[in-house]
This record gives C-alpha cells, structure tokens and sequence, in this order.
C-alpha cells in the first residue's frame, strides 16, 4: 500500500487572471511542486495532465508542462471530467508501481470564462434550448427532493455554506476570502430555487500540481512522505447519479450512487473506514451536495446530513472537519486542477502545515469529487 | 404552417392535431427499462433487445426548481429579459422519472406527489418557418 508517496505539492490560486495566460498559471503550480520536492524539472521522467473544460487549446497540459523545459518526457491529457485529477493521479500511480519511472508529475489547469458553464459541449441541442442545461438545476432537484423525504431544510444548506466561507479566511488560495452571516448567506439571490448564490461554487481559473515518487527513492528524497493510499475513479451505474447531462432517472432501478462506490473502494485499498478519516475535502459545488456526501461516504446514514451540520461534528475539532479549505464554494472550481487542489491541501494537513486549520495529528486525509455523467474521484492521504 | 419536432425521435407522429402528439421513447425487452427518445442499448442491462415505446401524457411531481439565473447557450425560451423557469423531474406510470421544463415558475404552486399532464406546443420557429414542437409538464389542476 505504501507504494507512491507525494513528495511536492503546488498550487496557483483560484480565481480569475484576464492578464495571464493558462501557461503561466500552471507553470507555476509545477514549479512550486518541483522546488518544493527538492528536485530538479529534468529529474521529472513522466507527467499526467488533468484538463477537463473545452475552453483550453488542445495539448494544453504538454505545452504548459514543456513551458519549464523541453526534456521529451511524455505528457499527456486527462478528459474525465471533475475526477480528471484522480484519474491523472491513477495514471502516475501505475506508472511508478509498473516499474516504468520513479519520479512522475500529475497536474491540472483550467481557465473557464466568468458566470454558468457554457452549455453547448456538455448538453444536448434541445435539452439547451428548451432550457434544461444548468448544473444547478440538477443539484437543486435533488436538494428538493431530499428536503420532502428527510425534512432538510434552506437553514441547512444555509449552514454548510457559512463553515466554508467562514474557513476560506485562512486560505490564501481561495478565490474567495470573506465570511458571511447565516443572515447574508440566506438573503443572497437565488439561482435555481433553493440554491443562492453564496452557497454555489464559481467555476474559475487554477492550477495544482503534485510530484509522485516511488517508495523506494521518496525516502531519500524526503522527511516527510505522504502516501497515496488509495485513489480510486468510478462512474455513475445506470439511475445511481441525477446530474448534468441526464434526461431521466428510474424509478424502477436501485443502483448505489459514485461516491459511495468510489468512497467504499477507497476505504478497502487504504484499509480503513470513514471513522478513521481525520479532515476530508468534499465536492461542494453548492451547499446541498456537501450534506449528501456525509451520506454517501458513510460519516453518518442517509437522510441524516441536516442533523451532522447542526451538530458542528464537520468543524474543525469535530468528529470529522469537512472543507477546512473553505470547499469549491470558496474556491471556485478549476475542474482539472480541482480535486488536486484537494489533495495539495490535504498533504499540507498530513505534513502539519495548514496553519489556522490544521487538525491537530491529523494522519488519515480523504479527498472527493464528482461530476457530469458521474465521473468521481476519491483519494486517501497517509503520513 | 408545418411543423417538426425539436428533436428526433422524441414526439411521436403525426405532428397534428397538438392534443394526440405524445412523448417517443424506446422500452428495453429483456428488464422492462423505458426510456425518453431513441437509445443504442439497454442503459440498465445492456440488453440491443429495444422496441418502440409511446410514454403516458400523465404522471406525478417527484421534484422541481426554478432556474432564476439567465439561461446560457442557445436557449429558445423568453430571455431579454430572461423569465425564470420551472424545471421539474416527472414520473411516469412506465417507471421513468423524465427531466421537464414546467408550465409555471413559482416554487408556491409546486407540491411533491401532485398530477401533472404533457403539454406539447409550438416553442419557436425555425429558420426555414417551421414551428419547432416541444414538451413540458403542468399541473393537471391548472
């Protein structure tokens, strides 16, 4: 299990950059990865690149990667939606364990444009013209639906979105910094009833980077090896999964949603379960999400999220600190450099370097997202 | 004024008169699966043992929003200034609950569980002058 460990981690902040190019924003992200690892761009022998929009040119990742030099490694594009990361990380994983190079990066960038996604290479002609094409609608039938058969509530959502904002204080990666009251939270306008748009995430511009190094050299390389544990990617089974760009779902068929899937995988490699899960960053494209991940990664049964974030047991000193980075909601979502991001600060945590937000010996770390056609990821961190 | 329909193989035909035109689909021979529109497979078991389907015009509310923010893309519906809009998941008597536009956008009017019937309309006109048929989904108290 102790296989690949991270031995560099870097990011560049989440937000909105009109004057730099995709190059430079995730240039910099592997810069600080390698400077961070104490090794040198031409001791990188592979990479993986995790770009999921359609906004960016093709080969996007291998001429970022190419930006730091040109040392004829391989380089190559991860498509798979908001689990590009986790895929590309699965990708460098099985490089390291083939035998085949010992020192591989895996990164992710994304410049999407301000406002909703564009529509037109995620949906179908009419589901865009007959106006069925926002993500937040299908987060929002969903919130609806689970507010009629467990009695959550706006207040709820509500509170989820107040922990996320009130944590992106600390985190200078954040696009957004700044805390709001349940008050602010629950006046903001709404975008797809019940879903307001301080409790939704922006999809924005990013970059993070990781450098995954062989157990057998990432000794000498570091005092500090984090170990990928387990990283896993699923996709939705048939009805297991409402989101973008589904038609219909069944009421005939009972299948188990992504992330409880991709969550239970992930357990079984690490060789844990959720009780021993000490922080975890969660797919929280909008408040409602958050609380159906409790759920589905088991932290508490179904139907009993609202009853977790009343209780403050995913606050930092609770039984299980969810988003201590502030989550998408703060963050924005670069879908590709997404869910490294979450690892990048998930292996800050593990390493004791999160600041106002560490868990105090914080050993086991889990990271997840989930995305169109239900491509999730789910990650476990050792120290 | 002839019309066609905003996608193939999801109206049925004849596109006239309006109050016969129903959902098409396809339902799966081996587990019973119905689908909206046409499918290469079985989705659910995998089965390329698929016939025609005609879907019931009435089911249940199994859930709802409204979408206030604008409408990105080519949307076909009121958007200078953009209306909110109803979207809401209806479930079949077939066992599908089909993703729909609905005929009101306030969350008020809108309970889990109430009847709803198949609303086939003109939605906009084409760029050779047909109207373009699409579907939505309305209380049946309405």
């Amino acid at each position: 299990m102790n296989d690949v460990a991270i031995i560099g981690a870097g990011i560049h902040k989440f937000g909105r950059f009109d004057n730099k190019s995709y190059i430079e924003i995730g240039a910099e992200a592997i810069r600080m990865a390698v400077q961070d690892a104490g090794i040198a761009w031409r001791d990188v022998q592979a990479g993986y690149a995790a770009v999921a929009g359609r906004e960016l040119p093709l080969n996007a990742g291998p001429k970022v990667a190419q930006a730091l030099g040109r040392t004829g490694i391989g380089i190559s594009g991860v498509d798979a939606a908001c689990a590009s990361g986790g895929v590309a990380l699965n990708h460098g994983i099985n490089a390291i364990k083939s035998g085949s190079c010992d020192i591989c990066l895996v990164f992710g960038v994304e410049k999407i444009p301000r406002g909703l996604m564009d529509p037109t290479p995620r949906y179908e002609r009419w589901q865009i013209e007959m106006g069925m094409s926002t993500n937040p609608s299908f987060w929002s039938l969903s919130a609806v639906r689970h507010m009629h058969d467990y009695g959550t509530t706006e207040t709820h959502l509500a509170k989820v979105a107040y922990k996320n904002h009130k944590y992106s204080v600390h985190n200078p990666y954040a696009m957004y910094r700044k805390s709001f009251t349940l008050e602010e939270i629950m006046n903001s306008p709404m975008v797809c009833w019940p879903t307001r748009l301080l409790e939704i995430c922006s999809p924005n511009e990013g970059a993070a980077a990781v450098i995954l190094c062989s157990a057998k050299r990432a000794r000498e390389l570091t005092q500090k090896p984090i170990w990928v544990a387990a990283t896993v990617h699923t996709m939705a089974m048939y009805s297991a999964d409402l989101r973008a760009p589904a038609t219909q779902m069944s009421a005939r068929v009972k299948n188990e949603n992504p992330t409880t899937v991709a969550g239970r995988k992930a357990y079984e490699m690490a060789g844990i379960g959720p009780e021993d899960i000490d922080c975890a960053e969660l797919q929280d494209t909008d408040a409602f999400m958050e609380l159906t991940h409790y759920e589905e990664l088991g932290f508490c049964p179904f139907g009993e999220a609202g009853r977790m974030i009343d209780s403050g047991e995913t606050e930092l000193g609770g039984r299980i600190p969810v988003n201590l980075s502030g989550g998408l909601i703060s963050k924005g979502e670069p879908i590709g450099a997404s869910h490294l991001g979450q690892v990048v600060f998930q292996t800050w945590q593990l390493r004791g370097q999160a600041g106002p937000v560490q868990v105090p010996n914080a050993r086991v770390a889990l990271a997840q997202v989930t995305g169109s056609m239900g491509h999730t990821a789910a990650t476990i961190l050792k120290n | 004024m002839a019309r066609v329909a905003i996608q193939d193989d999801l109206l049925t035909s004849p596109l006239d008169p309006l109050d016969k035109i129903r959902l098409a689909g396809c339902k799966c021979k081996a587990c019973g699966e119905v689908f909206l529109g046409k499918r290469f497979g079985c989705e659910s078991c995998g089965s390329d043992d698929l016939e025609p389907a005609v879907l019931s015009d009435r089911g249940t509310l199994y859930s709802y929003t409204v979408v206030y923010s604008p409408l990105k893309g080519n949307y076909k519906g009121p958007k200078d200034p953009f209306q909110p809009l109803g979207i809401g998941m209806v479930e079949l008597p077939e066992g599908c609950r089909i993703l729909t536009p609905l005929t009101t956008n306030d969350p008020a009017s809108l309970k889990i569980g109430m009847p709803m019937r198949l609303v086939i309309e003109p939605f906009y006109q084409d760029a050779d002058g047909n109207d373009v048929l699409a579907f939505k989904f309305g209380p049946v108290s309405a």
